[in-house]
């Protein structure tokens, strides 16, 4: 089989929610030799990259897309033990969580799936988090973005405060800062002085890639 | 200084230059919502505008964009003279007549007992005749009129074994519901249990954000905060109940106040700072019943009145739902059966064998008409009904048969049920492709149209999906925690105004209950108001409210590792 032919067949069965298909595609990938990191980009990312444009639209909701991104983790449990170290190139690292005061997660889970699935590398601090640990971790794992995100308006401000953090310690430069949620919006983004405000996850990682690659 | 003036109304406010157009409003004593709190992301706050006024951003065009001279009052500043038409209506809310209604027996607290008639000839002070202590030196100086006006046949009104007041006629009551979005207060003849007027009016703090969370969130981010809402809400509450006693009755003849409210309403009514509840671990500042005298609160009515702030289970589960469940006589089911409360906040109430569980769970302001393209509160005009008949014929009805002018939650509802009924939206929620050819002009840009500009989106059946999701995992869950499956349970209670105009079936269409409920759907309307009048008429009822708090488990979702796991296998219709 061609290899274009199999990446469009791997991301058809991705976006059809074919878990099964994907894993079999995946596996045939091998067996033709072809290099893993054209099958990861070309095959599965591409298909989740569909799925996010279909999220975006409306046309998937929160199901499919957990459905079509546990299909793309089991192709890349297939491929990935046979990944050369440095064939992805350098990955985008993002620290994420949602900030204190709120446990609330379910749209920061599905932003840290969509950014997962599309190659960036995600560090969760989970719910509840307390500011400080935001500019902490970002320090320790060198990321690019520090990602925030609230459902309430009350806790809403704690981003401002990790802002203000990073200007404190003179590292405001080092990172772009995302942030999102059901309360969010542009005017806040600005008013908080935040790079990057997004309404959905799937533009949140297609904007980080704007930010971060140019 | 510049000069703001009002069409329709003989007004002129000054204000500095670059007041936002909302501020200008309240300044001028006029009221405009702001549903999300002047965050630019309802855009329900739209007025019309002409003279000098602040270039709109680009969030804010969104919403205005085609729409002459129409600005969004929470965004947009007066940088000189400006003339203000208000749009949307302030539409008092539809008010619902019909009421679930349980006879309570009468048993007040409050009572009118003859007192010994004033033994002229004795030279003992009358009050050692009594068994009872006068609560207020006012009550001394009345006895001194009584006694200078040789009236000597008295009747005392008691409370709890103490004289509030001397020889007056009636003995009324006051039930108070603060609600999120609407006041409710009844007056109560306290001796026969009877409602002798009742009013529902909007809760003035709604200018401050549709849902409690705003509210509270103003509350942190003003000094005065929690000052300004209570004060205004006491101010309101102290209108209706001037409108309440017309010109029969008398406010000094009443002696007693119960109020239900969810928790943060309660704290608000005493000026307390709600901010604790909105943070993780939710943590209120009180939850137990509390008793104060009106004349400390500023109600005004008798200045001995009591007042009784009935008790919460906690943050989100509130003396609302407590009310509620006693109202509807949920408490003492023998089968198992489910109270939901559904607004911003779904509660959720379950009982089986005499074990209670509750819990709230984050709705969102979808079913009220909010973050809806077309939404709209239940006011004139909005569609509160809906079918599709086997044909392939659309009706409808509007509020008041007026011209329809957007969906209130009900309709939404109704909507939904019969779009996923006849196939319209799959059970994924997606918009199906494939048509009968009689709809298929109806659907366009992933809207479906219902009248010529009233539509329902792709993204409000999103908006649905996630209200109706996050009430059945909350029902889920709570049946779990409890140990019943849904099978068995036998009826499912509905309260709030949202539900009374929904037809059952469509609530179980489109899934606020979870799969295999084949049970009643009973709905009871403001379930709180009617709590907080049985607890004013009887006080076992209240005792029984007290207890109840104690009984009822509540488990926070938010906080369960498995909720997402849950709340995704919901979402489908």
């Amino acid at each position: 089989m061609e290899k274009s032919k199999l990446f469009e067949k791997i991301s058809g069965s991705l976006i059809e929610m074919e878990e099964d298909k994907v894993v079999e595609l995946c596996k045939k990938s091998l067996e033709l030799n072809i290099p893993v990191y054209e099958t990861i980009t070309s095959g599965l990312i591409a298909g989740m990259d569909e799925v996010g444009r279909l999220y975006e639209e409306e046309e998937y909701f929160l199901p499919e897309v957990l459905i079509c991104s546990d299909a793309m983790k089991a192709g890349l449990d297939v491929v990935k033990p046979y990944l050369k170290a440095d064939d992805m190139g350098k990955p985008i690292k993002v620290v994420i969580g949602v900030v204190e005061g709120d446990t609330h997660d379910i749209g920061k889970n599905l932003v840290g799936i969509m950014m997962e699935t599309s190659g960036i590398e995600v560090y969760d601090l989970g719910r509840d988090v307390p500011l400080d640990k935001f500019v902490k971790k970002a320090e320790e794992v060198e990321a690019d973005i520090i990602g925030m995100s609230t459902l309430m308006t009350t806790t809403m401000d704690g981003m401002r405060t990790v802002i203000e953090k990073l200007e404190a310690e003179n590292i405001r430069n080092k990172y772009k800062v995302l942030i999102g949620g059901g309360p969010i919006s542009q005017k806040f983004a600005d008013m908080i002085g935040a790079d990057l405000y997004t309404k959905d996850a799937n533009s949140a990682v297609r904007e980080i890639k704007k930010i971060v690659w140019g | 200084m510049l000069d703001v003036t009002f069409k329709n109304n003989d007004l002129t406010v000054e204000v500095e230059a670059g007041t936002k157009l909302a501020e200008c409003i309240r300044k001028a004593g006029l009221s405009i919502e702001t549903p999300c709190n002047g965050m630019g992301k309802c855009g329900k706050c739209q007025v019309k505008v002409i003279g000098e006024v602040s270039n709109p951003s680009f969030e804010e065009e969104k919403f205005i964009i085609g729409k002459e001279g129409v600005r969004l009052a929470c965004l947009a500043r007066a940088t000189g003279p400006v003339e203000i038409e208000l749009l949307a209506s302030q539409n008092k809310l539809q008010s619902i007549d019909k009421q679930y209604f349980i006879d309570t027996e009468v048993n007040s607290e409050v009572k009118k007992v003859s007192l010994p008639i004033i033994d002229q000839d004795s030279g003992r002070p009358y009050l050692e005749e009594l068994n009872y202590q006068l609560a207020s030196i006012e009550l001394y100086t009345k006895l001194g009129k009584l006694e200078r006006d040789k009236i000597s046949d008295l009747t005392g009104i008691l409370y709890n074994d103490e004289i509030i007041d001397l020889n007056q006629g009636d003995i009324l009551g006051l039930a108070l519901d603060i609600g999120t979005t609407g006041l409710t207060v009844y007056l109560v003849d306290l001796e026969t249990g009877v409602i002798l007027n009742k009013i529902s009016d909007l809760n003035p703090q709604t200018e401050f954000g549709g849902d409690v969370l705003s509210r509270i969130s103003y509350c942190i981010n003003q000094e005065t905060g929690a000052a300004d809402l209570k004060d205004m809400t006491l101010t309101k509450i102290n209108q209706i109940i001037d409108e309440l006693v017309t010109d029969e009755y008398n406010k000094d003849n009443i002696y007693r106040l119960i109020v239900a409210g969810n928790t943060t309403m309660l704290h608000l009514f005493l000026g307390v700072n709600p901010a604790s509840i909105a943070r993780s671990p939710y943590r209120p500042i009180f939850l137990e019943k509390l008793d104060f005298k009106a004349k400390e609160l500023g109600i005004k009515i008798n200045k001995n009145a009591e007042v009784s702030l009935l008790p919460s289970v906690s943050g989100y589960v509130g003396a609302d739902i407590i009310a509620g469940v006693v109202a509807t006589e949920f408490d003492s089911r023998k089968t198992p059966t489910i109270f939901i409360d559904i607004g911003t906040n779904g509660e959720i109430v379950v009982i089986s064998d005499d074990k209670m569980a509750a819990t709230s769970t984050a709705a969102g302001p979808a079913l009220e008409g909010m973050n809806i393209a077309c939404g709209c509160r239940a006011e004139v005009g909005a569609i509160e009904a809906f079918s599709i008949d086997d044909n392939f014929n659309i009706s409808y009805k509007t509020i008041a048969n007026k011209k329809a002018k957007g969906i209130c939650g009900s309709g939404l509802i109704d909507i939904t049920a019969n779009l996923v009924n006849r196939k319209i939206i799959l059970k994924n929620g997606r918009f199906n492709k494939n048509l009968n050819k009689k709809l298929k002009a109806r659907l366009r840009d992933k809207k479906f149209y219902i009248t010529e500009d009233i539509y329902i989106s792709q993204k409000d059946i999103r908006q649905i999906q996630l209200a109706k999701g996050a009430i059945a995992t909350g029902v889920k869950m709570l049946l779990e925690e409890i140990g019943i499956s849904i099978v068995n349970v036998k009826e499912v209670i509905i309260a709030g105004s949202f539900g009374y105009h929904i037809n059952p079936e469509s609530i179980k269409e489109v899934g606020f209950i979870p799969e295999g409920f084949s049970g009643e759907i009973t709905f009871v309307g403001n379930s709180s108001a009617q709590g907080a009048r049985q607890a004013l008429v009887n006080t076992n009822v209240l005792d029984k409210m007290v207890e109840l708090r104690k009984k009822i488990m509540v488990l926070e979702l938010s906080r369960k590792e498995d909720f997402q796991d849950y709340f995704i296998k919901e979402l489908n219709f």
